[in-house]
């Protein structure tokens, strides 16, 4: 058991070679092993995500001909897709959707969050049922909505004319499938931003309120003045994994709308797949998709940058 | 003891990271292309659905004649395309047989990416329908050719057409009578006179891309309009397919109010269900229609030639499935004695018996199975008289484009003018940019 620890208390002057031992192998040092050790991670990591991004940008350098074989380097690409309308069309349609989508969820998952956060057993099965939406498949959901939302067959149309009101055409005009497209994400991805603010809430100290009430404060001011600043940094955690996938959103769009009606529906995800895997050209795809991958890093990287800067003014 | 765990831990997780590293090396060493030794088993990418069940349960005689295993890999169209392609791409020979959609023929023959049959001096069949027997040769046999192609090439057959699929017109014969609308006049007059009988009259398949415009196109090209002329000059802006496209939007108007999202599955169940006179449908969709637990109309339906326009033909698009082997499978020669057993007149008939739509006309034609099969008649005709979309690689760009502004038309958000001089424009420069205007 553990020589190295020996090593370390015994006086180097009574045992010269021992010194000299542990001195030689990088191995045996106390100091590597935690290097080491994290050292099969990385190179996973590496060879996971490294990897295939550094061949992406390669292949983002390429021509493909016609029949989707690669014909040389090229550096068009990038300026084919800068200068594309359909893909500024679709950047519009992604950002307008992630902004709508993560401002709703953020704000329902926050006022659910707020709902059950006490400890009851209602609350407790409330919580429970409020994240079932989170665990079903994106493709399932859209599948189910597709059905749900059919404008002459299907359910939702039917039960509005049932309580008198008019009929929606959900998915078969441009502004509704947009809007149809939100709904679904709402639907299954605010629970996520709730369950993180829900963390957030429980775990925060008791003691701020307990002074608040003492000092007679009103619940929205100790909404205000101590859950929200608390809470801050939990919000930007889920503000950010909610901005990232919703960015890259694809499975609805796929399932529900293909994209249209015309273009209306046509994210960045699910046009560069189809030029990619539809019309052959990886090069173009690849350099659609990396453009969309520096907005992604800049913007998280401004909303982690907001909150530390933020927190290092004295916020929290 | 600590150090003893810590060391095992990292061998092991070490190994792994090795071990992903160099699975992909070992990529098998069998026999080659000639085959003297028959392999174990032999892949196979096949299409999820119908197509496949009625083929599922024949293979085991193929495998218990020849002592071949048969893998059968299922995927849904989409997936199919892309593992498909990649698999050709990358030249690794994963699948042995692939199950491919007509329009794909030219990317992949064209690509290079198959065997053509020649190699086993194979000679297709003419009981195989003629127009399913244009599909498989590249260069095509039929329509222009790319610029880089010598015009007088002997076409070589890539593939054999295994599913017959062309489009039906399925209309109730209930309400509508027995015989089939011969012109689109008389398919509109029909929807007018029984207009209050049902919710609608004609469905369209209105969904954006290939389902809008794979529907289109039997009213384009039966108006005498088309994509291409001989020359890959864009012709979409034509008078003719103007008045299909009016034609088109005219019936859509019958039909229910989010056609602009409607695909095949819609339109099916739109039928289905008893609500609709008339729509384009694929024939594996009879099944259905005949099925008392899914249908509402069963016997009620008739399934005929797609209507033609005053001074046109009967322009039913074909939509075949077809067997063809990759150029860089190791079991060539297995894959194909495979194609040839299952496509050979014998098991076409079984695979019709389980629901399967054969291309071989002594199968069509066979009297048994048509008293069961009622559609297959029709399938025949429809055949004999169906169009084939353009020979070019870059025919999904174009059907995407053009797929685009059409559901925009049926949406009631373009105009049918800006749409089909907006599809021209942006299909001129499709063709532009991959070549066909090219001269040497």
């Amino acid at each position: 058991m553990s020589t190295q620890r020996e090593v370390g208390k015994t006086d180097p002057n009574q045992h010269p070679r021992m010194t000299k031992k542990t001195k030689k192998s990088i191995f045996k040092h106390k100091h590597m092993l935690p290097y080491w050790l994290i050292l099969p991670t990385l190179l996973l990591i590496g060879l996971l995500t490294i990897v295939p991004l550094g061949y992406s940008i390669y292949v983002s350098f390429q021509d493909f001909d016609t029949f989707g074989n690669p014909a040389g380097f090229t550096g068009s690409n990038y300026a084919d897709v800068l200068t594309s309308g359909t893909y500024w069309n679709s950047m519009g349609i992604t950002f307008a959707y992630t902004f709508g989508v993560v401002a709703i969820e953020m704000f329902l998952g926050l006022v659910l969050a707020l709902l059950v956060s006490k400890d009851s057993k209602v609350m407790g099965y409330l919580r429970w049922v409020l994240i079932i939406p989170m665990m079903v498949s994106p493709l399932v959901v859209g599948i189910i909505f597709r059905l749900m939302l059919n404008a002459d067959m299907g359910i939702a149309n039917y039960m509005l004319s049932a309580i008198g009101l008019p009929e929606i055409n959900f998915l078969g005009t441009s502004l509704n499938a947009f809007l149809s497209i939100m709904l679904v994400d709402i639907w299954q991805w605010t629970p996520m931003c709730f369950l993180i603010i829900l963390a957030g809430l429980q775990s925060l100290p008791q003691d701020p309120y307990e002074a608040a009430r003492l000092d007679g404060a009103s619940k929205l001011q100790v909404l205000r003045d101590i859950t929200l600043p608390l809470l801050k940094p939990i919000i930007v955690v889920a503000l950010v994994i909610r901005t990232m996938d919703a960015l890259r959103m694809f499975d609805q769009v796929f399932v529900l709308t293909q994209g249209g009606p015309g273009r209306a529906t046509e994210v960045i995800s699910f046009l560069m797949y189809r030029v990619a895997m539809r019309f052959s050209d990886f090069g173009y795809a690849a350099a659609g998709l990396f453009i969309l991958l520096v907005f992604t890093i800049l913007l998280s990287y401004i909303m982690v940058r907001t909150l530390n800067r933020n927190q290092k003014e004295g916020g929290v | 003891m600590k150090r003893l765990f810590v060391g095992t831990c990292y061998a092991l997780s070490l190994s792994l990271v090795l071990a992903a590293c160099g699975s992909g090396d070992d990529l098998s060493e069998e026999t080659g292309a000639e085959g003297e030794e028959a392999p174990d088993s032999i892949s196979v990418a096949m299409v999820a659905g119908q197509e496949s069940a009625a083929m599922r349960p024949i293979i085991a005689e193929f495998e218990e004649e020849t002592g071949i295993e048969i893998e059968w890999n299922e995927f849904d169209y989409d997936t199919l395309y892309e593992r498909i392609f990649n698999d050709l791409q990358s030249g690794s020979g994963t699948y042995d047989v692939i199950f491919a959609d007509d329009p794909w023929m030219p990317m992949f023959a064209g690509g290079g990416y198959l065997t053509p049959l020649d190699e086993f001096d194979y000679e297709i069949d003419e009981d195989f329908m003629e127009s399913s027997r244009a599909l498989t040769t590249w260069p095509p046999s039929e329509g222009p050719r790319m610029p880089d192609i010598d015009p007088e090439e002997e076409p070589r057959h890539y593939g054999i057409p295994q599913v017959g699929n062309v489009q039906l017109l399925f209309w109730r014969k209930d309400i509508l009578g027995d015989e089939a609308p011969e012109t689109w006049e008389d398919a509109a007059a029909m929807l007018e006179e029984h207009e209050d009988e049902t919710d609608y009259g004609f469905v369209p398949r209105g969904a954006r891309g290939n389902a809008v415009a794979t529907n289109f196109n039997a009213f384009m090209w039966s108006h005498n309009g088309d994509f291409f002329d001989d020359d890959w000059n864009v012709t979409v802006n034509d008078s003719e397919v103007h008045e299909a496209l009016n034609r088109y939007t005219e019936l859509a108007e019958t039909g229910p109010s989010g056609v602009a999202n409607y695909g095949a599955d819609e339109v099916g169940r739109a039928m289905s269900q008893g609500d609709t006179l008339m729509a384009i449908v694929w024939p594996v969709w009879a099944e259905t229609m005949e099925n008392e637990e899914e249908s509402e109309v069963v016997g009620d339906i008739g399934y005929g030639l797609v209507p033609r326009s005053e001074d046109g033909e009967h322009a039913p698009q074909i939509g075949n499935w077809v067997f063809a082997i990759p150029e860089a499978s190791e079991n060539r020669r297995a894959a194909f004695d495979f194609i040839e057993w299952a496509s050979s007149e014998e098991i076409q008939l079984q695979m019709a018996q389980n629901g399967g739509l054969p291309t071989r006309e002594s199968v069509l034609l066979n009297e048994e199975l048509n008293e069961e099969m009622p559609y297959l008649e029709a399938v025949h005709e429809g055949l004999e008289n169906a169009e084939i979309r353009p020979r070019t690689p870059s025919y999904s760009e174009v059907e995407e484009t053009i797929g685009t502004y059409l559901n925009q038309v049926v949406a009631g958000e373009m105009s049918e003018e800006d749409a089909l001089e907006n599809a021209a424009s942006d299909i001129e420069d499709i063709m532009e940019s991959a070549g066909h205007y090219d001269t040497e």
